[in-house]
């Protein structure tokens, strides 16, 4: 560097307009540059350099001395002035180590620059990761010791969070070599694009993040966070392999406020979060309410990981009418969480949460078991429809939970039935049908719930006898319509060509009761014949059933 | 397997300037590169290029076509690399690296490639086989995606 600066403006008159150019921006700059005699007293100096300097010595006034940002014993610069030639001396400084570079002795004096003392980047095991070479989780400890310990107002500092989005399919299909070749090759597309201008570090599996300063804050993050998207979407050749992926980026700032810089990984963290479930493939920077949004939802899966224990569940059962004579043929079992800060809490606010958590099973188990209990102690052998959601199919515990739940509850298993949606036979249909069979063996009905929506596949239907099929509410809710009467009708019409029974949910008016009676569908259920009832005003309700169907 | 030889085609959306003046430096630089490169990786094929579009078809052993492709990727003067071929090949159809301009959209540019784009055809046709190579041109030509 003091090389480059050594050239003078004086003695070459063809370059002197240059050269009072460079002297402008070096004065302009932020370089810590300055001009030393051959006895170390400060000749000329860029503002950058004198704020480096102990206030108390440029407070005092008089002759600037080099000195100053020596300790008294330190002989270090004494040796360094007495000779020629040039050197780097690393100083201890408020803000952090610094690297002071003597230069060598020319007839105006010498050149000495400070910067910020950097480690030598010498691949070290504690803080490197040994498959990719990039910096590990010590690394980034170092480095953001480093960015609390200077304060930094030209810049802001950024981490970028990194995921690739597909990179589980990648070590399931193509083995974990290949997995690990591919974050070679990842780790080496991300630092061509930083391009030297900050680190790339390894936290662990397919976490990578990158940690660099942006004095153009937020327009060079998001040319960056940019770059790295698309970038990582191109296709890789690994192995024989076409490989194809995608990053997700999560943006956050160091705030130097802030004092702990494991909110910093958070943020980068819950911003990450907010691309991969807005997509994939995109960045996302931090915002606050992402923080409420993630504790409000870890609120939730704490207290519904006790929710369980704390029986805070029920089971209300809605009634299901014969539409030939208005009597009751069965019950759905619906589950509600009543919880102590949330009331009473459906099942499409929960289930969605207990599936990712995995509580889900446990939870499903619970409503058979429960169910088959209830049910047992009826009066009447009324069916029980409990839902089962796709998950619970993994696993193969689903079979043994119903068994012992029949066991201990004495239900006969042709009263109970497990509605299922088409969603769980998409994936590992295979699987999933053999289950199928195995309960359909066991006396147990399988009924298809929500037919009518998402894909619709005639393929499942042929693939498995269902006992009933359950026509989605949307085809009967609302005022009828000739489109949803036309497909109602050919749903009935192709269930009773294959065997099953129908039921349709979701009716409320007595129009609707009326049209789905005439186009011979089985089954109904809805409010407009009754609500979902506590288990306790079951015995009332039939009772009060079997007076009008017994009058009417 | 790394010995393995293949063959990898791809046609690629050139970012570069529309204008003769900045587009031709920067090819003669891809190809000054690609040739130097090539030659120390045993890669030889060819590039095809016009206003809007690069096609490549390139031979080797895996790890080297591997290497080039990666680099290949990094490079911004192209984006939306569509692979539409990457297969073991028995052997080498080119001997060398060339390129070849390949389109009707400047006659005089054409003129300057001209050698070369006659045998880029030739060999790129064995190469690539028929299908490809028939869809590398039409794309070329029509410069349509």
């Amino acid at each position: 560097m003091t090389d480059h600066l050594t050239p003078d403006t004086s003695t070459d008159g063809a370059t002197s307009a240059a050269g009072g150019l460079l002297e402008q921006a070096v004065r302009s700059g932020s370089l810590a540059i300055a001009l030393v005699d051959a006895q170390g007293t400060i000749v000329d100096a860029t503002p950058a350099f004198i704020d480096l300097l102990p206030p108390e010595a440029v407070e005092a006034g008089g002759a600037l001395r080099l000195d100053a940002l020596f300790s008294p014993d330190d002989h270090r610069l004494a040796a360094g002035l007495a000779s020629d030639g040039a050197g780097v001396l690393r100083i201890e400084h408020s803000g952090g180590p610094l690297a002071l570079s003597l230069g060598s002795l020319q007839p105006v004096g010498r050149l000495v620059t400070l910067m910020p003392f950097l480690e030598s980047p010498c691949i070290d095991k504690a803080v490197s990761d040994p498959l990719t070479g990039l910096g590990n989780r010590n690394a980034l400890k170092q480095i953001l010791a480093q960015w609390q310990a200077e304060a930094d107002p030209e810049a802001e500092r950024v981490v970028l969070m990194i995921d690739l989005d597909r990179f589980k399919q990648v070590n399931d299909t193509l083995g974990h070599p290949i997995g690990d070749d591919l974050l070679v090759h990842v780790a080496g597309r991300l630092e061509r694009t930083l391009d030297g201008d900050g680190a790339v570090l390894r936290l662990g599996g397919d976490e990578m993040i990158v940690v660099y300063r942006d004095d153009d804050y937020p327009r060079q993050t998001e040319r960056m966070a940019q770059a790295i998207v698309s970038r990582l979407a191109r296709t890789f050749l690994i192995g024989g392999h076409q490989i194809d992926i995608s990053a997700s980026v999560g943006i956050a700032c160091f705030d130097p406020e802030e004092g702990d810089t494991s909110r910093l990984l958070m943020h980068a963290d819950l911003a990450l979060y907010a691309a991969k479930t807005g997509g994939r493939n995109q960045y996302c920077f931090f915002e606050p309410h992402l923080e409420s949004a993630a504790q409000a939802r870890r609120d939730m899966e704490v207290r519904l990981r006790r929710a369980l224990a704390l029986e805070e569940f029920q089971l209300v059962y809605q009634p299901q009418i014969s539409l030939s004579d208005g009597s009751i043929s069965g019950f759905e079992a619906l589950i509600r969480w009543v919880s102590e800060d949330h009331g009473v809490v459906l099942p499409a606010q929960f289930i969605g949460l207990a599936e990712e958590i995995g509580e889900i099973h446990a939870i499903g188990e619970w409503a058979i078991r429960t169910a088959c209990r209830e049910a047992a102690g009826w009066d009447a052998p009324y069916s029980v429809a409990v839902n089962v959601s796709p998950l619970q199919f993994e696993g193969g515990r689903l079979v043994t939970a119903v068994a012992s739940a029949l066991e201990e509850s004495g239900l006969d298993p042709g009263r109970l039935e497990l509605e299922i949606t088409e969603e769980a036979l998409i994936d590992k249909t295979r699987e999933i049908l053999e289950q199928l069979w195995t309960l359909r063996e066991m006396g147990v009905c399988i009924a298809m719930d929500d037919f009518g929506t998402g894909y619709s596949s005639l393929g499942y239907l042929r693939n498995f006898p269902f006992s009933r099929l359950k026509i989605d509410q949307s085809f009967v809710g609302g005022a009828p319509d000739e489109r949803s009467r036309t497909l109602v009708s050919a749903i009935l019409v192709l269930a009773n060509e294959l065997d099953m029974t129908t039921i349709a949910g979701g009716v409320e008016t007595e129009q609707q009761h009326q049209i789905l009676t005439q186009s011979g569908c089985v089954r109904a259920q809805g409010h407009f014949f009754a609500p979902p009832m506590p288990p306790g005003a079951i015995a009332a309700y039939c009772a009060g059933v079997a007076k009008t169907v017994g009058a009417g | 397997m790394p010995e393995r030889l293949r063959k990898l085609v791809y046609l690629s959306h050139a970012t570069l300037g529309v204008e003769m003046r900045l587009l031709l430096p920067e090819v003669e630089d891809i190809l000054a590169t690609s040739r130097r490169r090539n030659a120390e990786s045993g890669v030889t094929g060819a590039l095809m290029f016009n206003h809007g579009y690069f096609a490549q078809v390139l031979e080797g052993r895996q790890d080297a076509l591997e290497a080039t492709f990666e680099r290949i990727q990094m490079d911004e003067r192209h984006d939306h690399v569509s692979i539409l071929a990457y297969d073991i090949v028995p052997r080498r159809v080119f001997e060398s690296w060339s390129m070849g301009w390949v389109g009707n959209d400047d006659g005089q540019t054409a003129g300057t490639f001209a050698g070369l784009t006659e045998r880029v055809d030739r060999q790129t046709r064995e190469l690539a086989g028929e299908r490809i190579y028939s869809l590398l041109c039409r794309r070329m030509h029509d410069g349509g995606a």
